[in-house]
């Protein structure tokens, strides 16, 4: 019903009102609600996985999109374009790289296909078009390859004649 | 808290981060950045690759470290216009095609029948879901279609090819296809895949030519077909509504119109009683409609109230719920009536950067007010503090005239407006004025080298009584006599905010009028003034 609320607990302890319905777009909560029958108003969901900043923002995306019509079920249909951020998202995710990833997490964990979608859509966007030298400074990643694993991959890449 | 990086990230998260990614990228940099990410794109099984074939192509290299059973889509474009012979002996060295059994979309593009059917020849049947093949000779049209029948297609693509010519061609029987894009077809080839694809959903077209003979359609001829999407509509509205009597059960519809078709602007009302009538369903309707109307063309244009209008009713607003906006873009003298949000797939290119960018005035059917936009057409970037300058030396109409002053009534970004050398009679001022009276923007109006009389000095002084923003007009070489100088000068009694009137080159000795003004007034009026 409408207006109903859940109480949602991050892993440091703090609770969180939230609508049922702003809920319910992630999967896992989705799932946990109908199949195991935790409808009753005083049962706190217990997230393990995510902490309460995290759990703050992705409480902020749901309620901005909870009127979003629902995504395309089969993974085919993926949306593939890349500049379609809206500029809300695009507000919302200009965080730095840490908070960016958990959120990636997070989505994953509690299965919102939507901010999983426009999370990873962000990070594509920070690799495409990069060299590989520009994607180690981009994230800070050490190249751990010996020489010969470079010599090895450098010649493999002799595939492309249009670098 | 601990720190969390790219590398923190389990693959089966890396590998939806690569599905928007191409494929150069993660072969060629992210496979190049560090061991782990090595790793993982050796185990990505989703690639989609773009090959360009030509004689310098090392696909081969490119197989022997991933597996062809790891590529999802393919495209295989000919852009070098080799020949038939260079491009088979490339494929054949360079592409295990057989080995590809996970292949759910291929595209050709450029290339030639022979070619085409060896690559569909080599393929394994079972995976395939999407075939788009793109620019391929006339007469070869029909066997590429028997080609492909033979494949269970979810989606074919058959782009680029203007099919009214080739009357030969069948539709395969008891195909499943649930979504079919066409190029040109004809009112015969429409009905038929209507009635010989029972399975399909979604029908792509560029454009239907109907022609004389009208077969009379008596029940729908498909009542699966849900979506219908004519790109590069050229039909009329007699001709739209018999398109979609064969499709009665339509849910969407998307009509992009080919720019020479309505030169009145696109009628409302009788949109309205077509869909009403033949596609009772239709619940998502988007259409876009675009045209420039010509400097000299003796057809009365509409101004965008008037346009948008029929769009107010209550089958538009209440039951179906599709908004529509119509602007008018001066610079370009283009006028355009779309549903809004914008989703549609129409083609950019039709329009001028300027189109995309410049301002314009805008009407939405939501709340029949005129504004004026400056945003790109797509993006929402509002700009502030504006100079509107209209063109030189075009001709108004009273329309466009219309549209200017309508939008300006509800700015509130223009600071100064230049409609100098712009034929602007008395009319057209006092339609400005009248505009302009709950206008608290504007500080600069630019009227020189109109053929403004003293009648138009009497409306912009009854204006500028009341106004208190406005701090310069220039009305240099307009046709006002000593009278409506005077009149000019009399209204700064009341007005206190206006520091520069430019009264320079019209008819008028100006000495007395300087002198009145400048000992009515202490502040800093400057009365230019002609010497003859």
């Amino acid at each position: 019903m409408a207006g109903n609320k859940i109480k949602l607990q991050s892993n440091d302890g703090d609770t969180f009102d939230v609508d049922v319905e702003i809920a319910k777009q992630s999967a896992t909560i989705k799932t946990m609600l109908e199949d195991l029958g935790m409808s009753e108003e005083d049962d706190v969901i217990p997230l393990p996985n995510v902490n309460s900043a995290i759990l703050k923002k992705v409480i902020q995306w749901a309620t901005h999109h909870k009127d979003d019509p629902p995504p395309p079920e089969d993974d085919e249909n993926r949306e593939k374009n890349l500049s379609d951020i809206s500029s809300w998202d695009q507000d919302f995710l200009k965080v730095d790289q840490g908070t960016l990833f958990e959120l990636i997490l997070a989505a994953n964990y509690l299965d919102i296909k939507g901010l999983l979608d426009v999370t990873c859509k962000t990070v594509a966007n920070m690799i495409k078009g990069r060299t590989p030298e520009e994607i180690r400074r981009q994230f800070n990643i050490k190249n751990d390859f010996t020489p010969q694993e470079e010599e090895q991959i450098k010649k493999e890449n002799e595939w492309c004649e249009e670098k | 808290m601990e720190n969390i990086s790219l590398l923190s990230l389990p693959p089966e998260i890396c590998h939806r981060i690569f599905d928007y990614c191409d494929s150069q990228t993660i072969l060629l940099s992210v496979r190049g950045v560090c061991r782990y990410l090595h790793d993982i794109t050796s185990t990505y099984s989703r690639f989609e690759l773009k090959c360009n074939l030509s004689k310098n192509s090392k696909y081969d290299v490119l197989f022997r470290f991933i597996s062809p059973a790891s590529i999802t889509s393919l495209t295989i474009d000919n852009k070098y216009h080799s020949h038939d012979d260079d491009v088979i002996s490339c494929l054949t060295r360079n592409f295990p095609l057989i080995q590809f059994t996970q292949l759910r979309s291929l595209h050709v593009d450029g290339c030639n029948y022979s070619v085409i059917k060896i690559i569909l020849s080599s393929i394994p049947f079972h995976s395939l879901d999407e075939l788009s093949i793109t620019q391929i000779e006339e007469h070869t049209r029909p066997q590429v279609i028997s080609l492909a029948a033979k494949f269970n297609l979810r989606k074919f693509v058959f782009a680029k090819s203007e099919l009214t010519t080739n009357d030969n061609i069948s539709w395969p029987i008891n195909w499943q296809l649930e979504c079919l894009e066409i190029g040109t077809c004809n009112l015969l080839q429409y009905l038929s895949i209507c009635k010989r694809i029972p399975s399909l959903r979604t029908l792509v077209i560029e454009d239907c030519v109907v022609g004389e003979y009208w077969p009379k359609i008596s029940n729908g001829l498909s009542n699966q077909l849900k979506s219908l999407t004519i790109t590069n509509c050229s039909a009329y509205f007699e001709e739209l509504e018999l398109l979609f009597s064969a499709v009665p059960a339509l849910t969407h519809l998307e009509l992009v119109f080919d720019e020479d078709m309505y030169e009145y602007g696109l009628n409302g009302h009788r949109l309205e009683r077509i869909l009403k009538r033949r596609l009772p369903l239709l619940h998502d309707f988007k259409f876009f409609f675009a045209y420039h109307y010509s400097e000299n063309s003796n057809i009365q244009i509409l101004d965008i109230k008037s346009l948008i209008l029929p769009f107010r009713s209550s089958f538009w607003l209440e039951e179906k719920h599709w908004y529509i906006t119509c602007d008018h873009i001066l610079q370009t003298r283009m006028i355009r009536i779309y549903t809004t949000p914008v989703q549609i797939r129409y083609d950019k290119g039709r329009f001028s950067e300027q189109e995309l960018r410049e301002h314009r005035c805008e009407v939405s059917s939501k709340d029949y007010t005129c504004r004026f936009i400056r945003r790109s057409f797509e993006a929402q970037i509002t700009e502030k503090n504006l100079t509107m300058s209209y063109p030189e030396n075009i001709r108004t109409n009273n329309e466009i005239i219309q549209d200017l002053a309508a939008a300006l009534e509800h700015d509130d970004t223009f600071l100064t407006l230049d409609l100098s050398k712009n034929h602007i009679g008395d009319t057209e001022v006092e339609q400005f004025v009248n505009a302009l009276k709950s206008n608290t923007t504007l500080n600069t109006i630019d009227l020189s080298n109109n053929a403004i009389t003293d009648v138009g000095a009497q409306h912009l002084a009854e204006y500028l009584k009341y106004n208190t923003k406005l701090t310069a007009i220039d009305l240099s070489n307009n046709a006002i006599t000593d009278v409506g100088a005077e009149i000019l000068a009399l209204c700064l009694t009341h007005n206190t905010s206006l520091r520069t009137l430019n009264l320079t080159d019209n008819n008028s000795q100006f000495r007395k009028i300087i002198e009145a003004t400048l000992t009515m007034r202490t502040n800093t009026v400057k009365c230019y003034s002609c010497c003859h």
